[in-house]
């Protein structure tokens, strides 16, 4: 039986991109506190402010939502938080949404859609987020 | 340095103080100092540019808002100077 071979120039796959982060509840309590509005509207979008209903632990896996997909999209340092949202669908599943420049970066990437898995216990909030790059979107 | 700078120096050491969480002394640091190495997170730099912004009187843009604005006090007293300069 023939083996699938490896070209020595052939270009090897690009692994899956996957990011994580983790997120105190105590300290987006503490912003809260100390700077109200300006702090939820700098950082969430009015979806996620409602859909969490601006539960401290419920922000706090929304902005460690973000960051994971920031470490997915790479050289993203100029990309806003309010440029990532962190949605929940119609199931209670959340979801990535980009705005537009987010959106490019990751096209500029040749990334397909970003998935996300949120947690929290006791105070602190985790998430993944996860793409494969090289994607082909199907027509 | 002028006063302008030293001020803006002592407004950010104070707001670092107070919410940058760091696991060092901010009097220790230098002004070079690689504050992500120190303990700094993502979040915490949202409430320390906050802090800056209500003890200045300024709004840093939206094209400040990124890791390289926080990696030290250097950078972020060039972040404020750019700010003034835009409002």
């Amino acid at each position: 039986m023939a083996r699938a071979s490896v070209g020595r120039d052939a270009k090897p796959p690009r692994p899956v991109r996957i990011g994580c982060d983790l997120a105190d509840a105590d300290a987006v309590a503490e912003s809260i506190t100390a700077f109200g509005e300006r702090y939820l509207s700098r950082v969430y979008s009015a979806t996620e402010r409602a859909q969490t209903g601006e539960a401290p632990v419920r922000l706090a896996a929304r902005f460690a939502g973000k960051e994971a997909v920031l470490k997915v999209l790479r050289n993203s340092s100029d990309i806003r938080y309010d440029e990532i949202e962190i949605v929940l669908d119609a199931d209670g599943a959340p979801w990535v949404r980009l705005a537009p420049r987010a959106q490019q970066r990751a096209n500029a990437e040749q990334l397909g859609p970003i998935a996300i898995s949120l947690s929290h216990e006791r105070g602190m909030a985790l998430a993944t987020a996860v793409a494969m790059p090289d994607y082909q979107p199907l027509h | 340095m002028s006063e302008h700078t030293y001020g803006d120096r002592l407004a950010i050491r104070e707001a670092l103080q107070q919410f940058g969480r760091l696991n060092r002394p901010v009097a220790e640091l230098a002004d070079e100092t690689d504050l992500f190495s120190v303990g700094f997170t993502s979040h915490a730099t949202v409430n320390v540019m906050l802090a800056i912004e209500d003890a200045l009187g300024i709004e840093f843009p939206d094209e400040l808002l990124n890791r390289s604005t926080f990696v030290s006090i250097e950078a972020l007293a060039s972040a404020i100077e750019i700010s003034r300069g835009q409002a």
